[in-house]
């Protein structure tokens, strides 16, 4: 097996077919999450987010500026959830999900796997919209109809949601084992060497 | 391997060492098309080198003039695409 991997090759070529008549809205949301996982590869995570976020301003032009402007972020997240609980307000969560049709509109679809390949580099560059793009992809799938990429981002809601899911567990358990020791709470007790009989008061 | 793709990577190798003698327009769409199908199924087997030299022949087929018509504007995102996975693979 062998790999060409030509990364900036990649990315001219991409450029390249942004620039031509052929390209379509949903030319450029594929060719948008090849250059995001080229960028990813490289290690140029702001980049990456960057670019993904420019993509999907399509859907939401507001994306791009909550890279710099934190503050608009909670509120935006309870609008985004406020649509979600009412899309799935008849049914419940997973029976709406259930009903849900299967998503197969290739423009969206090239959306949902955007919002995919910007899940690695977002832990990176920008964590404050971590939380964020996955429930713009909930929101998307409540709205449209479900696919192979969505539920990753339904699964993932939905663990938060329900404490006795074992997704939750896990994602809760992983902050935890990355935090450094200096935070976690000192134990009650101190770790002391037993005293050996030897060392003993002599004559006892 | 199905004899079928092998006929078709054979007749892309073939086509590939005087791609500047074929002029028809024609032939050149239909050619491009088969370099593409032989350049995806390189990626389903991993020969990453020979995908992009049968994909790089399909681009240098289909463009600049012919990738302007209606007619093969699939064919073209189709290889530019492919050409993109290639590269970064």
């Amino acid at each position: 097996m062998w790999s060409t991997t030509r990364y900036s090759e990649a990315l001219e070529t991409c450029r390249e077919i942004l620039s031509k008549k052929i390209c379509t809205d949903q030319l450029q949301l594929q060719v948008a999450m090849h250059q995001c996982r080229i960028l990813f590869y490289m290690g140029k995570n702001m980049e990456c987010v960057t670019r993904g976020l420019e993509a999907l301003s399509v859907f939401e032009p507001r994306l791009s500026s909550f890279l710099n402007n934190s503050k608009e972020i909670p509120q935006y997240e309870t609008e985004l959830l406020k649509g979600i609980v009412k899309a799935t307000r008849t049914f419940g969560f997973v029976e709406t999900f259930k009903r849900l049709p299967i998503l197969e509109d290739a423009f969206l679809l090239a959306a949902h796997s955007l919002l995919i390949e910007m899940i690695a580099p977002l832990a990176w560059a920008a964590p404050q919209l971590l939380h964020t793009l996955p429930l713009f992809g909930v929101f998307l799938t409540f709205k449209h109809g479900k696919n192979v990429q969505s539920v990753v981002h339904v699964h993932i809601l939905y663990g938060f949601s329900n404490v006795r899911c074992r997704c939750s567990r896990s994602i809760f358990l992983i902050p935890i084992a990355r935090m450094p020791i200096e935070v976690l709470p000192k134990l009650p007790w101190k770790w002391q060497r037993m005293p050996s009989k030897t060392s003993g008061p002599l004559g006892c | 391997m199905t004899e079928n793709a092998l006929m078709i990577k054979s007749i892309c190798n073939h086509v590939n060492q005087c791609l500047d003698l074929i002029v028809s327009s024609e032939e050149r769409v239909k050619f491009t098309s088969l370099n593409n199908l032989c350049g995806e199924k390189y990626l389903n087997s991993a020969a990453f080198e020979e995908a992009l030299t049968c994909i790089q022949a399909g681009r240098q087929l289909l463009e600049p003039e012919l990738e302007g018509f209606a007619e093969n504007a699939d064919l073209a995102r189709s290889v530019y695409l492919n050409l993109v996975v290639t590269l970064y693979r």
